[in-house]
């Protein structure tokens, strides 16, 4: 429990500044690691991109080169199907519009379109003179094919070489061939030498530099510990959230009164209640969009530090692994869904400003390694379809998913969602219960949610909340918080809204 | 056996015309060619009220640069614009005549540096006030900064204006005819237009830009993303005076005389009407606004008798395209370039169907 | 300064507070009901204006009031024409775009009325001119001067604001206005017919700033930006009272001449007070906005999120 005490919070006020600014420093740290990590996957990715398609620009030209001496040396009927090959499909796209020309002048004729050029009937057939017509076409276009291979055969004949030279150029050409086959080869293995040259350099650099800020942070991390030796706040090891006799008044109303209640790392926890309840004003008050009037909400981060949330701005939150949704979805109209998902890793940017302006290496890197970051999400998310439209048009649903993507963008700890089943259908709502328990498992995070429909919150969550005007009105396992009298009595209901229900149908 | 030369000329042409500093490449060019050819034709064509047209657009298309970041990505309606560019040309005119010696990078630097106090002070006013309130405010701002350029004779001449006599760099330094230096200040006017164009362009494509959209679009995701509304505001309007100050100073460098009757509220609203018709974040569309709104007239229109004599014309079809540009086209030109686009492309659709008939 | 000096500022200044009260109410009666903040009311005021010189130089035999009375219809018609042909149809547009719009109609009108109005420069009516008598009286001991222009200026002002915060508070029209400015979805699912208000609150708000260029412009010389420094003080005035209700900006409209008066009251800044006068006005009123971000009586809303 907090102490309240007025020197003794001026006393710890203090500590609490200069553990504000280490965690802010930590974060800085661990945000350069992990980007840093990053990039050295991107940097092989798209080195090993560059070589290939290096290796392959030079195969074809050394093909290319190749490619009339092959000809030369192939028999008629082979050099006649690669000629064949390049000029067929032009005659036969010629062909075929001449066909299809002639088939709608026909119908036209025949007056079975419509203004536009379609077919009024989707069934109508020509008429059998105009059939005629069509398969004279049909037949005059095949004789030119095979006129155009013959041609082609006997120009391939005629240029046959004769046997002695045949012979000796065919050695010639081996010997070119397997050339050309070492040459590729060893232009690949140089390549994957410079690679893994650079590579090494590369990854040597940036683990050089992990290992600094690594160095860096342990030093921090101890002097916090020191630090926090100090510090009144303390949270068992197994709890991530702890909402502290919060309160917060708006003038004359009472939004939120006097709620405690802890949220264990790793677990799903839900918050139930009637509308009007306070739920979303507990989630602003976690999230600083507002400061409680009253009470604490102490946070245990990611790497064990705990932290009184109240001090944090609102921007600053998401540095320490708290993500959320909300409620009316607010996704970025003007952005892709992309670009909307590289928003939310803002924070992990640590480019400058004059570096963005000149769009320095840096900055490239970086915004790679967020895409591949963002591919990642959305392709968790089953997004990756239409990554690159703008948000608007899209039904609600993916709206949602979109939400729910950004949250896995920045390293959360902590993901708190608003009502993420609302404007679901049941299909939807069970896809939703499935995705959000794998986040929880495979990215080892704890999830806190606000829901009106039961059926989720009673199959998802570990433990639930249930508040009402504000106040706690009880909190446990899905299964108490079902049989809790009083909990049915504010929200769920009870036997005697049957009755209730009944009489108002008389009236 | 295939033939499976993949094509490699087209194709890099292709990438080439599609990569974004191409249009801006190409404004350039288009530019320093016109001034090239007067050179050549020693001055028969294009004139030089034609040049001077092009080189005034460039200068606002400057202005007109920093006042997207405001408009198109922030999303802030400031109608100061015209203070700050005044004040850069002011404090040109200035340091040029009364401290001879000062370098002309001082002067830009300088300059920038006070753009850059006010503008922080700007932004933070914008904080306590509400978007369209701003509007108002900033409408105030301007009005303060003209009165402060007619009344404080000792630094601004008053009514009476403010010049310089020599191009700087090229004729100060160079010692250039004034013809030369003209000339020669037009060509380094081009290449900072097209330099800012590609350092706006990759600052607005940058995480920054993004999360001054994230911002405008809606305050609560941002802040919840870790965007500090402070800090994007304040850049915004850092940015955009900047742009501004910057403008003033070529402003006076280039058409050397500046009075403070150019630097009314109809200074900053044409500044708005330019941006907003060619598409609040699109550069080459600001450039066009510009080139339509402040262009048009001098490079133009000054031939036709009917509008030389009636130039109300012109700016009463600048009003009339605001009021059209947002009640029915607020994606300005480059979404009317886009319908055109898809116009050509649907009627050539239309057109193969009635011809071929469906490929069946 | 003494007393004296003190109680003559603020006669001075009614003739100006009875000017901006005028635009202001209009200003603000169009934004609350059509949440536009309109740019082109300095405007629409002084084509009415000049329509009313105008009238009264071509038509000498007509009585001044009547050409008044002309001006003001024009101005009347106008400001219907602005709100029925665009604003209405911008009902889907943010509160910034409707703000552009009305920029826009500030450049045409700011090019077009010179062009309608070609001739008219000078307002003099030959045979007639404005009184330009001042009035003497007596104040608690003190004798103070007032021109009567600017008494009947004054006069006006509290007569016809009286008589727009009665009918706000007691007619069916009145009701409607506050009801639309509340909300506007909401007032027309109770019927209230939301486009006859604001088509008339914009006319309205011509009409009465017509009013308010006769004054300004009477016994000057006409140019179109004669409400270009009313129409800011007018918005100043607006911000600085608060938009939240309607008789706030009114206070910010008495303010503003007062200070604007003091701070060019040569006693108190010297010789050369005229020169900053303007600019010390505006400094402070930003000030007290910043100070006051919802305005003097303003109220502030917190947003759900």
């Amino acid at each position: 429990m907090a102490q309240t005490t007025d020197n003794k919070r001026t006393q710890k006020l203090k500590g609490a500044g200069q553990r504000r600014i280490l965690y802010s420093q930590i974060e800085k740290l661990e945000r350069d690691i992990r980007v840093g990590q990053e990039l050295i996957q991107v940097e092989a990715k798209r080195l090993a991109q560059k070589s290939h398609s290096k290796a392959a620009a030079f195969e074809n030209d050394l093909k290319k080169d190749l490619f009339k001496e092959e000809l030369a040396l192939q028999p008629a009927a082979a050099t006649r199907d690669v000629w064949l090959g390049e000029q067929l499909p032009k005659l036969e796209d010629k062909q075929r519009l001449q066909y299809r020309k002639l088939r709608q002048d026909l119908r036209r004729s025949e007056n079975l379109l419509d203004k536009k050029g379609r077919l009024k009937d989707s069934d109508a057939q020509l008429s059998a003179p105009s059939k005629k017509k069509l398969d004279e076409l049909l037949a005059e276009q095949n004789k030119q094919r095979d006129e155009l291979s013959q041609s082609l055969l006997r120009k391939a004949q005629d240029s046959r070489l004769d046997k002695a030279a045949l012979a000796s150029r065919q050695a010639a050409f081996d010997k070119a061939q397997a050339d050309k086959v070492k040459r590729v080869k060893d232009l690949q293995a140089q390549l994957a030498k410079n690679d893994a040259e650079h590579m090494a350099a590369f990854t040597k650099k940036r683990e050089a530099r992990i290992q600094v800020l690594r160095n860096k942070l342990t030093g921090k991390q101890a002097r916090l510990h020191e630090s926090a030796l100090g510090a009144q706040y303390d949270l068992p090891q197994d709890v991530c959230l702890r909402l502290d006799n919060v309160s917060m008044v708006f003038g004359g109303l009472r939004a939120v009164d006097n709620l405690s209640f802890d949220v264990k790392k790793g677990e799903i926890f839900g918050l139930i209640g009637p509308n009007g309840a306070g739920k979303t004003t507990v989630f602003n008050c976690i999230t600083q969009f507002y400061k409680p009037t009253q009470g604490d909400i102490i946070y245990r981060t990611h790497e064990g530090n705990v932290l009184l949330l109240n001090y944090y701005q609102v921007h600053d939150i998401i540095t320490k692994g708290i993500v959320r949704t909300f409620q009316n979805v607010e996704v970025i109209g003007e952005l892709s869904i992309l670009e909307n998902l590289l928003i939310a890793a803002h924070q992990e940017y640590t480019a400058g400003f004059f570096s963005q302006m000149l769009n320095s290496r840096k900055v490239r890197r970086e915004e790679e390694v967020m895409r591949e970051r963002a591919l990642k999400a959305l392709d968790y998310c089953g997004l990756t379809a239409i990554k690159d439209l703008p948000p608007v048009g899209q039904p609600y649903g993916t709206l949602k998913r979109i939400e729910l993507a950004r949250t896995l963008m920045a390293g959360a700890n902590l993901i708190i969602l608003d009502e993420p089943a609302a404007g679901l259908n049941d299909q939807e709502t069970i896809e939703l219960t499935h995705l959000i328990r794998k986040i929880q498992k495979d990215y080892d995070v704890t999830i806190f949610l606000v829901e009106h429909n039961m059926g989720l919150v009673m199959d998802l969550c570990d433990h639930i909340c249930a508040i009402s005007f504000g106040k706690k009105l009880a909190i446990g396992t899905p299964q108490e918080i079902q049989s809790n009298p009083v909990v049915q009595e504010a929200y769920l209901g009870t036997d005697d809204t049957e009755e209730i229900i009944a009489h108002t149908e008389v009236v | 056996m295939q033939n499976q030369y993949t094509l490699t000329s087209t194709g890099r042409i292709k990438k080439i015309i599609r990569h974004p500093f191409a249009g801006f490449v190409l404004i350039g060019v288009i530019l320093i060619s016109l001034q090239l050819i007067a050179i050549l034709s020693g001055g028969a064509w294009p004139k030089s009220s034609m040049l001077n047209g092009f080189a005034s657009v460039m200068i606002y298309a400057i202005v007109g640069y920093g006042f997207t970041y405001l408009l198109g990505y922030a999303g802030l309606a400031s109608l100061g614009t015209a203070g700050f560019v005044g004040l850069g040309a002011y404090i040109t005119a200035y340091v040029l005549r009364n401290m001879p010696g000062v370098p002309y990078i001082a002067v830009i630097l300088g300059t920038l540096l006070i753009s850059l106090i006010l503008g922080t002070i700007v932004g933070f006013i914008s904080l306590r006030i509400e978007g369209i309130f701003l509007a108002i405010v900033t409408l105030g701002l301007c009005e303060i900064f003209y009165q402060l350029f007619s009344n404080w004779l000792d630094f601004t001449n008053g009514p009476n204006g403010a010049s310089i006599s020599k191009y700087p760099i090229f004729q100060t330094f160079f010692n250039m005819s004034r013809r030369d230096a003209q000339s020669a200040f037009y060509i380094l006017l081009v290449f900072i237009t097209v330099g800012l164009m590609m350092l706006t362009y990759n600052l607005g494509k940058s995480s920054t830009g993004r999360a001054m959209l994230a911002m405008k679009n809606s305050s609560s995701a941002a802040q919840a993303m870790g965007i500090s509304l402070l800090k994007y505001r304040l850049l915004a309007f850092l940015l955009s005076t900047a742009y501004a100050g910057l403008g003033g100073v070529m402003f006076m460098s280039y058409l050397r005389y500046s009075a403070p009757q150019n630097y009314t509220i109809m200074f900053s609203l044409n500044i708005l009407a330019a941006v907003l018709i060619g598409g609040s974040r699109n550069l080459i569309g600001t450039f066009l606004g510009c080139f339509i709104v402040f262009g048009m007239t001098p490079i133009f229109l000054q031939d036709i008798t009917l509008f030389r004599e009636n130039p109300w014309i012109i700016n009463v079809t600048i009003g009339a395209i605001i009021v059209m540009v947002v009640m029915v086209y607020p994606g300005g030109l480059v979404q009317l370039a886009n319908n055109v686009k898809s116009f050509f492309k649907t009627t050539i659709a239309d057109r193969r169907l009635y011809k071929y008939g469906t490929d069946d | 300064m003494s007393i004296q000096d003190i109680l003559q500022t603020i006669v001075n200044s009614l003739p100006t507070i009875g000017r901006y009260s005028l635009i202001t109410i209009g200003i603000v009666l169009i934004f609350r009901t059509t949440a536009t903040t309109n740019f082109a009311q300095g405007l629409i005021a002084t084509f009415g204006t000049f329509l009313t010189t105008w009238a009264a130089l071509t038509y000498t035999a007509l009585p001044l009031w009547l050409c008044l009375a002309m001006g003001m219809t024009a101005s009347f018609l106008l400001g219907m024409f602005v709100d029925v042909a665009l604003i209405r149809r911008a009902r889907h547009i943010t509160p910034s775009g409707k703000q552009m719009i009305t920029m826009g109609v500030l450049m045409i009108l700011v090019n077009v009325i010179p062009v309608l109005f070609r001739d008219i420069t000078l307002w003099t009516r030959p045979g007639k001119s404005f009184s330009t008598a001042i009035l003497t009286f007596n104040f608690f001991g003190y004798t103070l001067n007032i021109t009567e222009m600017g008494l009947l200026c004054f006069v006006t002002a509290v007569v016809v604001l009286g008589a727009v915060f009665a009918a706000l508070k007691f007619t069916k029209w009145g009701l409607g206005v506050r009801a639309t400015a509340a909300n506007e979805s909401v007032a027309q699912m109770l019927g209230v017919n939301t486009r006859v208000i604001t088509a008339f609150s914009w006319a309205l708000a011509g009409g009465i700033a017509a009013l308010g260029g006769f004054f300004t412009g009477a016994g000057t010389a006409l140019n179109v930006t004669l409400m270009g420094n009313a129409q800011i003080y007018g918005f100043l005035a607006c911000v600085l009272g608060g938009f939240g209700s309607f008789p706030a900006p009114i206070l910010g409209a008495v303010i503003i001449p007062l200070v604007n008066n003091f701070a060019g009251n040569p006693n108190l800044f010297g010789p050369n007070a005229g020169m900053w006068q303007n600019m010390i006005t505006f400094i402070v009123i930003l000030l007290l906005i910043l100070i006051f971000p919802n305005g003097l009586l303003g109220k502030k809303y917190i947003k759900k999120v």
